[in-house]
């Protein structure tokens, strides 16, 4: 196939807030499509926003594409307009081959039926198999790996189970690109794996998708590139790494805003946690990093101190650094030192959390980074070949290690 | 390009290559040929989703009902029953009709039901399965006709009970008995035509579908159900009167007028229009219904 298998050029779309006046503008828009040569405005009317806003993208066949961003950002807006379920108001899609979409987990399924029976209704119009269907069914079934639940009414299946039933069903659908829309937030961790293993050999055959998750670890499994909407615009449009970190950064930059708003002067608090070289200067892989806490004690208190460091997602702690012995801090404004000669973070940006807490009971009397925004922290590296593979595989840590011929 | 193994299969078009898909702005009638053409090739596509669409409906609808099939007809004897008794106690004043008067009275019933389901039919399938329709970009006449499916299968069952009772009954079975059957389909028609031009705003407005209830209600109050007309009524301008009456007709060996004929025929292309707005109107329903 040559060119894209998907152009979005300009594509905006608009929706209103007020659910009457909606019902409204949805008469006028049916009107207007009954009269085809009557000019239609493709500005914003009374209580309308616009859901996209000059939306451009393609993608290339074999290619996977992230589609990330706050809630409301326009994604699953965006998904559905590619899939063809309404059109854009401005702009226009350009799909060259078949397009299969898993929008929502078991939208389509009836819950008297049972799995078997609504694998035939559905395969039945979106396949167009016709002699196939009992052989596309039986390896629904194989994939979905639901045995004798198969032939149960759907609604005694769970939450996973149902998951199982929709994703596997999408194996079975011939398409060029595949949209998946949240689809892989539920199941159980190895129905995940061997999704995300089926995906991946889609996108070895040539097909392409776009995807929208929340998932990092997904996300980084299966695309390449990445694309950031906020507010229904494009902010930012490279790879999948890159997108997730202007994503992670944007959302620190609301939870900075949110927590300075909710300061409390009268409670023990940590106002200030910085992450740096101790000269000053950027934080290498292998260099020193020197983490320094500013704290503010009421009255005087028996403590101990912990940072931690997270990735940048805050999904997974890569080591929290506890101080071994307690102090008793006096009232008033302090500072805590804890220096790594040498970190061992591949280059790359995380987050630093901060406690100080209980010795004994280990309750914490202040946090940062929990309820408000962590400290980022940006960490370089040789920009070679094998530094690229290593983050693109997610590498959280360089561990020095000496080979040797064992002959 | 086909994927091996446990690749995803990719799609083929029986070796053709496929045809690249817009989406604009524009108006589905902007390009009217091309328009006609996908509405002919999505009812193409949907006739046999539609029948095991249909197949499972009717499954999962009377998994959960003991009497089944008796909920299509026993409301209408019911109805019949109670009538033929006021009438029997001069409570109501009904004069002589041509088949015994409880039997014209359940021919009534069965036929206007099968009107009035047709015109909920369209909004009853869209608002039943309006979470996958806003979802998947499944073709909205494989709903539509598996309900179309479901009125026939609905329709069979009432004659098929229609005709037991007339034997049961001792009226004499005629060949025009076998028009019955297209008497029912015309009203169905008629029905399903009004229904589908109701459709985009009664998808959106719940007031439409309040409003064909109440006026289904008392409707049946002005077209010839449970009496016959006077010969000379302003009544006879309801157009479903003459559809009903002239079917009703064929039991009893009396054919239809020539306005049967037309309304029937007015009901069929009512359908075709009316499908072809509700496809005009389809994406600016979905994307208020999602």
């Amino acid at each position: 196939m040559a060119g894209p298998v998907l152009e979005v050029a300009g594509v905006s779309k608009r929706f209103c807030r007020n659910l009457r006046r909606s019902l409204a503008y949805g008469v006028s828009d049916i009107t207007s499509e009954l009269l085809p040569w009557r000019r239609r405005s493709s500005d914003l009317r009374r209580d309308e926003f616009w859901a996209l806003d000059d939306v451009s993208f393609s993608l290339a066949p074999g290619e996977a594409m992230a589609v990330v961003g706050h809630n409301g950002a326009g994604k699953s807006t965006l998904l559905r307009i590619v899939a063809g379920l309404f059109p854009p108001d401005a702009g226009e899609v350009r799909v060259n081959g078949r397009v299969q979409s898993v929008i929502e987990l078991g939208s389509g399924f009836n819950a008297l039926l049972s799995g078997r029976e609504n694998a035939q209704l559905i395969l039945s119009w979106q396949s167009g198999a016709g002699h196939g269907l009992a052989a596309s069914v039986e390896a629904v079934n194989a994939f979905a790996e639901l045995g004798a639940l198969f032939d149960a009414p759907l609604q005694s299946y769970s939450t996973g189970m149902r998951a199982r039933l929709a994703f596997a069903l999408a194996t079975q659908v011939p398409s060029d690109l595949l949209l998946l829309d949240e689809v892989l937030a539920v199941g159980d961790q190895a129905f995940q794996r061997k999704c995300l293993r089926h995906i991946r050999d889609r996108l070895d055959a040539g097909g392409s998708l776009l995807f929208v998750s929340h998932n990092v670890f997904q996300i980084q499994t299966v695309c390449r590139r990445g694309l950031l909407l906020d507010h229904g615009r494009v902010t930012f449009e490279g790879s999948s790494v890159d997108t997730l970190d202007r994503l992670f950064e944007s959302q620190a930059d609301a939870g900075r805003a949110e927590e300075a708003t909710a300061c409390d002067p009268d409670r023990p608090r940590v106002e200030r946690l910085l992450a740096q070289a101790p000269d000053g200067g950027g934080v290498r892989t292998g260099g020193p990093l020197e983490l320094k806490l500013e704290y503010f004690m009421p009255e005087p208190i028996e403590a101990a101190f912990s940072v931690s460091l997270w990735t940048r997602d805050l999904s997974v702690c890569i080591a929290i650094l506890a101080g071994s012995d307690s102090v008793i801090l006096p009232a008033g404004h302090g500072e805590r030192t804890c220096i790594i000669s040498k970190l061992p973070l591949m280059a790359g940006n995380y987050l630093v959390r901060a406690s100080i807490f209980d010795p004994v009971t280990m309750h914490p009397h202040a946090l940062h980074g929990y309820s408000g925004p962590a400290t980022p922290l940006k960490v370089k590296g040789e920009l070679d070949r094998l530094m690229i593979l290593r983050r693109d595989a997610g590498q959280l840590v360089a561990i020095e290690s000496a080979w040797s011929d064992s002959n | 390009m086909l994927a091996l193994g446990t690749a995803w299969p990719q799609a083929t078009n029986g070796g053709m290559t496929i045809q690249p898909i817009r989406y604009s702005a524009d108006p589905s009638l902007s390009s009217p040929v091309l328009f006609f053409r996908t509405a002919l090739t999505d009812f193409a596509a949907s006739v046999r989703p539609a029948r095991l669409f249909a197949l499972s409906s009717i499954r999962s609808r009377y998994r959960r009902a003991w009497f089944g099939y008796l909920w299509l007809f026993v409301p209408a004897i019911a109805t019949a029953a109670a009538c033929a008794a006021l009438r029997y106690n001069n409570i109501i004043v009904v004069r002589d009709t041509m088949i015994p008067y409880p039997l014209f009275a359940l021919t009534g019933m069965l036929l206007w039901q099968g009107f009035v389901e047709g015109i909920v039919m369209p909004y009853q399938q869209v608002s039943a399965h309006r979470h996958m329709l806003t979802r998947t970009p499944i073709p909205h006449e494989t709903v539509l006709l598996a309900g179309l499916y479901d009125l026939g299968l609905n329709a069979v069952v009432r004659l098929g009970a229609l005709f037991v009772l007339l034997a049961a009954f001792g009226v004499p079975a005629l060949a025009s008995w076998l028009l019955v059957p297209l008497g029912m389909a015309l009203l169905i028609g008629l029905g399903v035509a009004v229904g589908l031009i109701l459709s985009p705003l009664s998808l959106l407005y719940d007031d439409v579908g309040r409003a064909v209830g109440v006026i289904s209600g008392f409707g049946l109050l002005l077209t010839p159900v449970l009496y016959p007309l006077p010969e000379y009524s302003l009544l006879w301008l309801n157009p479903v009167a003459p559809l009903l009456d002239g079917t009703r007709g064929w039991i009893a060996g009396v054919g239809p007028d020539a306005s049967f004929f037309v309304i029937g025929g007015a009901g069929l292309v009512g359908m075709v229009a009316g499908w072809l707005l509700y496809r005009l109107a389809r994406p600016r329903l979905v994307e208020r219904l999602g």
